[in-house]
């Protein structure tokens, strides 16, 4: 019986976890040990270097899930129902993350753990909003009402995500504004592009494994059932195929 | 008050110490979860 591509072992997403080990260590080593501490922040400016790629690749993979769910619904093809419950799942991972990180380093430099600014309420509406689709996934057992269903939940909650992006710009924030190449000093911006890559070639494995995760059980349920024991047997005795 | 954060390696070590922990723990439970699935799908074959 041949094997299809979904059966076989999952080299690329292997490939692709395994170069992004050796990109967060070499990032992480320059960030922790090569780059110099910042000039008001110390040495706890550090966290950028983990913190800033979480949110970068947190946001494309919402945008993802985002592509994913328009894909469907005007496909209507079932890869692209598996590959938006990986992206949320993913996507939900890194925000959650994100608002850890965050956490982190807000206590130091500002003192508190938590503050409802506009970007960590702004943050923290996205991370619930896709639980909430992740849950509804859960709950809904029929195949194509979960993913018509969660697909237009995932556009809805979307909204949020260029919200949280532009949130340091278009309100007064205690956070700081976007960390680009010409907001980061030269020395910080190597340490901080090399763990940005890492991070996007783990979400790509982490997708490609969970899409299949997913795909696995759409196959299941959209198999048609199984005849019961007894007919498989009489099936069988006449010659005919269970 | 100098308004210079002193210090704070603590948190910089616990940074780094969740993201790694839970990216890996997400890696291992989607390679125990896939390797379970494909186990559940042999025997699926062979009954």
């Amino acid at each position: 019986m041949a094997t299809t591509s979904n059966e076989r072992r999952p080299i690329a997403a292997y490939a692709l976890l395994g170069i992004a080990v050796v990109l967060f260590a070499i990032g992480s080593y320059i960030g922790l040990a090569v780059a110099p501490p910042e000039h008001y922040m110390g040495d706890v400016q550090r966290i950028m270097y983990v913190h800033v790629p979480t949110a970068w690749v947190a946001m494309v993979t919402l945008l993802c899930a985002f592509a994913s769910a328009l894909a469907f619904l005007f496909g209507r093809k079932w890869k692209w129902d598996a590959r938006m419950e990986a992206f949320i799942e993913v996507g939900v991972l890194l925000s959650a993350l994100l608002c850890v990180q965050g956490s982190i380093w807000a206590k130091p430099t500002w003192g508190v753990w938590w503050d409802w600014d506009p970007r960590l309420t702004t943050t923290a509406v996205m991370l619930f909003a896709f639980i909430g689709i992740l849950a509804l996934r859960r709950f809904v057992e029929d195949p194509v009402r979960r993913a018509t269903w969660s697909a237009v939940a995932t556009i809805v909650a979307f909204a949020d995500v260029p919200i949280v992006y532009f949130s340091v710009k278009w309100w007064n924030t205690l956070h700081q504004v976007q960390s680009t190449p010409e907001t980061v000093d030269g020395p910080m911006i190597t340490p901080l592009r090399i763990n940005a890559f890492a991070m996007l070639f783990l979400m790509m494995g982490f997708v490609r494994l969970r899409t299949r995760l997913a795909a696995r059980r759409l196959e299941d349920e959209l198999a048609p059932p199984l005849p019961a024991r007894g007919e498989s047997e009489r099936l069988a005795a006449a010659g005919g195929e269970a | 008050m100098t308004g210079v954060v002193v210090g704070g390696w603590e948190y910089v070590i616990a940074a780094y110490a969740i993201t790694f922990a839970v990216l890996g723990g997400y890696g291992v439970s989607l390679f125990l979860r896939l390797r379970g699935e494909r186990g559940a799908g042999d025997r699926e074959e062979t009954r």
